[in-house]
């Protein structure tokens, strides 16, 4: 084969080129302050500000995202009802989950037209103390979404109207 | 089912089952490892596969064997296009929302335009832009060769980078991923050198060149896409295969397992090995040195 018969010129990569700014194009999300979190499964959606950083480690499914920023986080996991309702079983299964749970209270919330709960609680992670809140969403009669907001205690006030407005953001989408 | 005792099929069972052990022993097994010996951890625990699978693929070359350092070769240019081209462009073109929170069609669109056609452009600018022009790239399969080196080198830098930006290390799903990674590189690869290796010995001229090169590029990037996509939604067939056998799983706890996308990921692996193994054998078969009398010195 007589190689100076080949073009130094590509045309795959311009095309290629070309596809990828159009693919950037159809996929680029918003360039506003809040980012949209939007999850197929579990039909949630909620608006965080964009200084939070997506910080899914594994595919472990239950676990739907993670994101910090940077002390705080916010987890989302998909979990099953307890048959202890959606409130008492999500405080066992915490009480059997974080050291030293100390729950400080609980709301009921309306998240469109189902009634979700809303769970503060103290608990220590390695040695620090932390403060929490925790939505629970029910997605169906056995499964519901549960939106964590995580913080160290000291920390947690300076969090509170960032918690609120992601609270109150919270939807099932129809 | 000749493909049933070829070398690379039988690598790429031994990779699974390596995957599959190390999943069922090391999950859960934590490693925290930091400076030095991290870097060397990971340069040990990723070049290692890659290696031995460039090995593996290097073995079914039957006519006309590439010089192992032009392999090596491609094999750093590929790692280095990695850290150099793909990852920064990947970081600064895909959306900032994860794969696993977007639409199933953002999803493909994300994976097969932006991900998928970066990264397989980038294994495709190595081959094109230096081995492709060699001497020693003188047989169709040596596109399939060589793209799968470039491919390797690419996964292995991204390997390093994966497990040098962990704190501490899951080995159970630490292994899965590697192995994964360049199983699907190289098989991706090897698919879009199958057609850069036809290009070259077209009689079509330049323009007929780069089509079948264009070609074997949205074919690799399409499948790489299709992969992603199934392989993110693997909560799907482990819930079908749980209501299949009536699994429940209690509260709280993880309905998901790393040996679920092991299982997923290795079937298709092995659907997509298959079809690249005719490919790879069809342009074996097609090299000029198949009569020994036509061997190069």
């Amino acid at each position: 084969m007589e190689n100076n018969k080949l073009s130094y010129i590509s045309w795959t990569v311009v095309i290629a080129a070309i596809l990828i700014f159009a693919g950037w194009f159809l996929t680029h999300g918003s360039k506003a302050n809040l980012k949209t979190y939007q999850n197929e499964k579990v039909k949630i959606e909620f608006e965080y500000s964009k200084d939070w950083t997506n910080m899914v480690t594994d595919k472990a499914l239950d676990k739907l995202v993670q994101l910090k920023n940077p002390k705080a986080y916010i987890l989302v996991n998909n979990l099953r009802i307890s048959p202890m309702g959606l409130k008492s079983g999500q405080s066992a299964y915490n009480r059997l989950t974080f050291e030293s749970y100390e729950e400080l209270g609980s709301e009921a919330l309306e998240i469109g037209k189902t009634e979700g709960f809303k769970i503060s609680f103290k608990f220590v992670n390695n040695g620090e103390s932390m403060q929490a809140c925790e939505v629970l969403v029910p997605v169906s009669d056995k499964e519901m979404a549960v939106v964590g907001f995580y913080a160290p205690a000291a920390e947690f006030e300076n969090y509170k109207a960032e918690l609120e407005d992601l609270v109150k953001s919270i939807s099932i989408k129809n | 089912m000749k493909f049933l005792t070829n070398k690379g099929f039988l690598g790429i069972i031994l990779l699974i089952i390596i995957g599959a052990v190390c999943t069922w022993l090391l999950d859960g097994t934590i490693l925290s490892l930091t400076g030095g010996w991290q870097i060397l951890f990971s340069l040990g625990v990723t070049l290692l596969p890659g290696l031995l699978w460039l090995w593996f693929f290097y073995m079914q070359d039957k006519y006309e064997k590439e010089p192992p350092q032009m392999l090596l070769g491609v094999f750093a240019l590929g790692a280095l296009a990695a850290f150099t081209l793909s990852k920064p462009l990947t970081a600064m073109l895909t959306p900032e929302v994860s794969v696993f929170e977007q639409s199933l069609l953002t999803q493909f669109l994300s994976s097969f335009l932006v991900v998928g056609m970066i990264q397989l452009l980038v294994i495709f600018l190595v081959v094109r832009y230096s081995i492709y022009f060699s001497d020693e790239f003188n047989e169709p399969a040596d596109g399939v060769i060589y793209s799968i080196a470039a491919g390797l080198g690419f996964a292995a830098a991204y390997n390093i980078t994966y497990l040098n930006g962990l704190e501490s290390m899951n080995m159970g799903v630490v292994v899965t991923r590697i192995i994964n990674f360049y199983l699907v590189m190289a098989i991706f690869s090897g698919i879009m050198g199958y057609f850069i290796g036809f290009a070259k010995f077209s009689k079509k001229g330049n323009f007929g060149r780069e089509m079948f090169m264009l070609i074997g590029l949205l074919i690799a990037t399409f499948i790489f896409a299709v992969y992603n996509v199934i392989v993110s939604k693997v909560q799907i067939f482990v819930e079908f295969f749980q209501k299949i056998f009536n699994i429940e799983t209690a509260a709280g706890e993880k309905s998901f397992s790393v040996g679920g996308e092991l299982v997923v990921s290795s079937i298709v692996v092995i659907i997509i090995y298959i079809i690249m193994y005719f490919l790879l054998n069809k342009s074996v078969e097609a090299s000029p040195f198949k009569n020994q009398e036509n061997k190069p010195e």
